[in-house]
């Protein structure tokens, strides 16, 4: 059994160029026994390239891997015991159930009383009972799924990698198939690596997020942590659906106070004065509010708001907003009745607003009150 | 622009009926959602009305004229598929232009038409580009464009922005309907994610061939007539108890085995067996409430958490909660919550019809 908080695996300033192409550029991280992580970014930032290099399918050009602190850097995947569940399943569509889940128990030599054991075991923990005689190509999708799964943990790996296995599943299954997910990782206990492009998948999955963009990491922590207190613009603008609402603004001390300005608008920031300006805000800030933090409502206080859209998403509704010709999303419980056309007021809570750097791209402070 | 009424159509594969008895009118102009699982016959309907198959019985009517026998190239349908295919050879302007050209309409023409539906649909920057260098989003505005370009009488969507992420998925249905005020576009959506039809006018709920509800996207939300509607539009879905049904004196009382509800009404038939329905977001935690559940998975997202909860009898059911709730708990705890009254459902064990309400 994983022993929680032993550090598992770890990144060491790991580098991939493909010819002149940086895929992933120094990345250095730590996993600890039990956790699950999830690699969140856009296609293209490398976390697929992660993975392959954590798998052993691709070979880093510069740093170190190493799996419970042996080098596994250039070690062939076989010999790394770590699993690794690809997007499509890769099972053995013509072999039943039973054949596809014993065939890396074969393939080590196991002997047959074991095997039988073992896939017994993980056949009643899977729900796969009664599916063992089935062929695998006539599985329904979860079922392909906890296939996958248990084939890989058959073979006891120290490490459990998934490479986006709900993708171009229905929404609705997909969300069932997510927990149940969550449910067996925290059952078994098993470190678990899963590379997404879907934030919301990522955050509710993962205990831990790596955020990242154009091969680097822009961001580790809890869901809540990227959420709620996002380290740069990058990670302001990809989490949260719709993503936070981004102004350009001035800094100005007028009569003793700080003031955040954009356009005639501006908000008292004194109470955060020492870390904006250590932060040289003449080089331009940038103000983010999260939709569901605006105050939204029909009375007039705030900033005056045309309603360009409602869109219903069963609980919540999504607006669009033209405020003084910039578009911002708001989200309000769908008991708020707001139509399209009407003129709503903004308010934008001082414990909600983040302020980041136009120059690093990153956080200075989050909340100004 | 088109009104277009789909009445009693039947359709037969190989002995299996994928469409039964389908009918509701499109008024011109209007979005309308065609929401329902893959499999349900939201395709097969979609090329009933674009001429693309025959149904066995019933008709499609344009403007209230039959258009069965009018040929698909004739009937001014345009169609967009998921898979979404653009000459690679050609640039933005060039694949938007390409209907027109066939038509030979003069050159002067075709660039105006062209710069404004590109100006409509915010994709002037790719006019000179060719696709592989689009991303999603802008292949399916592309897409679009070249659509609306010759004022089809009908566009028909089937799950057009399926394989795109989240969020672009979520703009590319606000940019549906922006184009709907804009260009008044008749518009069919079909689609199996219900956020993402929930921005048409109507919607109606379709399964193994058969329409289980028409209504405006948030009726449909609030008052599901169907068990089956109940549990597709909402995310999470709509939690389901199989309970036992007990007349009282003043009204009913729902019996689950792990815990007993009463009302204060009861349906107007009497089945004895129901399936009690309630949003996960209406869940109450409230200490010495009747639904005792032990915390099974906690999923964070932004400024909610979706909490998996396990019955006693080992049920399971979701609840949606904000983060900012002063109770704290973990995986493992047991909590008390109720169901308030006014968020429950009732629907027939067996027809899956929602029960009419009869005070008491």
């Amino acid at each position: 059994m994983a022993q929680a908080g032993v550090l598992l695996l770890r990144l060491q300033n790991v580098k991939k160029v493909f010819n002149s192409f940086v895929a992933v550029d120094n990345v250095t991280l730590e996993v600890a026994e039990g956790e699950f992580v999830c690699f969140l970014g856009p296609s293209g930032c490398g976390k697929t390239t992660t993975l392959r290099m954590i798998a052993g399918l691709e070979m880093p050009t510069e740093g170190e891997i190493f799996l419970r602190e042996k080098r596994i850097t250039y070690l062939p995947p076989q010999q790394r015991a770590i699993g690794f569940v690809f997007q499509n399943y890769a099972l053995f569509w013509h072999m039943t159930v039973y054949e596809n889940l014993v065939f890396g128990l074969r393939l080590r030599r196991f002997p047959a009383a074991e095997i039988n054991k073992r896939v017994h075991e993980i056949a009643e923990r899977f729900e796969l009972m009664d599916l063992l005689k089935v062929r695998a190509a006539l599985l329904d999708l979860s079922a392909m799924q906890r296939v996958a799964i248990a084939r890989t943990l058959l073979i006891d790996p120290h490490l459990l990698l998934l490479d986006e296995p709900l993708n171009n599943i229905r929404p609705g299954l997909r969300e069932m198939m997510r927990a149940d997910l969550k449910r067996m990782q925290q059952e078994l206990g098993k470190t678990m690596i899963y590379v997404t492009h879907d934030q919301e998948e990522a955050l509710t999955l993962g205990d831990r997020i790596v955020v990242m963009s154009k091969g680097k990491i822009e961001q580790v922590g809890s869901p809540q942590e990227v959420y709620d207190v996002p380290a740069t613009l990058f990670v302001a603008g990809f989490i949260g659906r719709p993503p936070m609402n981004l102004f350009d603004v001035q800094y100005e001390v007028e009569n003793g106070h700080s003031w955040l300005v954009w356009r005639q608008h501006r908000w008292c920031v004194d109470k955060v004065r020492n870390q904006i300006e250590a932060a040289q805000p003449e080089k331009g800030l940038v103000l983010g509010v999260r939709p569901e933090k605006l105050k939204i409502s029909y009375e007039a206080s705030g900033i005056p708001a045309k309603v360009l859209l409602v869109q219903p998403l069963g609980r919540k509704d999504v607006l669009t907003l033209d405020l003084e010709g910039t578009t911002v999303h708001g989200v309000i419980p769908s008991e708020l009745r707001i139509n399209v056309g009407d003129v709503v007021f903004v308010e934008f809570p001082p414990e909600g607003m983040h302020v980041f750097s136009t120059a690093t791209k990153g956080a200075i402070v989050h909340g100004i009150s | 622009m088109a009104s277009v009424e789909v009445k009693n159509i039947s359709k037969i594969f190989k002995d299996k009926p994928v469409l039964k008895n389908v009918s509701f009118y499109v008024s011109s102009g209007e979005l309308f959602c065609l929401l329902g699982p893959p499999g349900a016959g939201k395709t097969t309907l979609f090329r009933i009305i674009s001429g693309l198959e025959k149904a066995d019985t019933g008709g499609v009517f344009f403007d209230g004229k039959p258009v069965t026998s009018v040929p698909p190239q004739q009937r001014d349908v345009a169609m967009i598929f998921e898979d979404v295919a653009l000459y690679p050879h050609l640039t933005g302007f060039d694949n938007i232009a390409y209907p027109l050209k066939l038509r030979r309409l003069p050159r002067a023409e075709i660039k105006k038409r062209v710069n404004e539906i590109a100006c409509l649909l915010r994709i002037e920057h790719l006019l000179n580009r060719r696709p592989h260098t689009f991303s999603g989003g802008e292949r399916r505005r592309v897409a679009i464009a070249r659509a609306l370009v010759r004022n089809p009488r009908v566009l028909l969507l089937d799950q057009p922005f399926t394989d795109l992420d989240a969020q672009i998925r979520h703009e590319m249905s606000a940019e549906l309907k922006r184009l709907q005020i804009n260009v008044g576009q008749t518009m069919l959506l079909a689609t199996h994610d219900f956020e993402e039809g929930m921005i048409a006018d109507r919607m109606a709920v379709i399964n193994d061939g058969e329409i289980h509800q028409i209504a405006p996207p948030k009726e449909i939300y609030n008052s599901p007539i169907t068990r089956f509607t109940a549990s597709f539009v909402g995310s999470p879905a709509m939690n389901l108890f199989s309970c036992q049904l007990v007349r009282t004196a003043t009204g009913c009382e729902l019996r689950h085995p792990a815990f007993v509800l009463s009302l204060p009404w009861h349906p107007v038939t009497f089945p004895q067996q129901v399936w009690l329905g309630i949003r996960p977001e209406k869940i109450v935690l409230e200490k010495g409430g009747k639904i005792k559940a032990r915390v099974e998975v906690i999923q964070i997202l932004g400024a909610e958490q979706i909490v998996d909860l396990v019955l006693a009898n080992g049920d399971r059911f979701k609840w949606v909660a904000p983060l900012s709730l002063s109770e704290k708990f973990r995986r493992g705890d047991e909590l008390e919550f109720d169901f308030p009254i006014s968020a429950i459902f009732l629907f027939d064990y067996e027809t899956g019809h929602n029960l009419v309400r009869k005070e008491v």
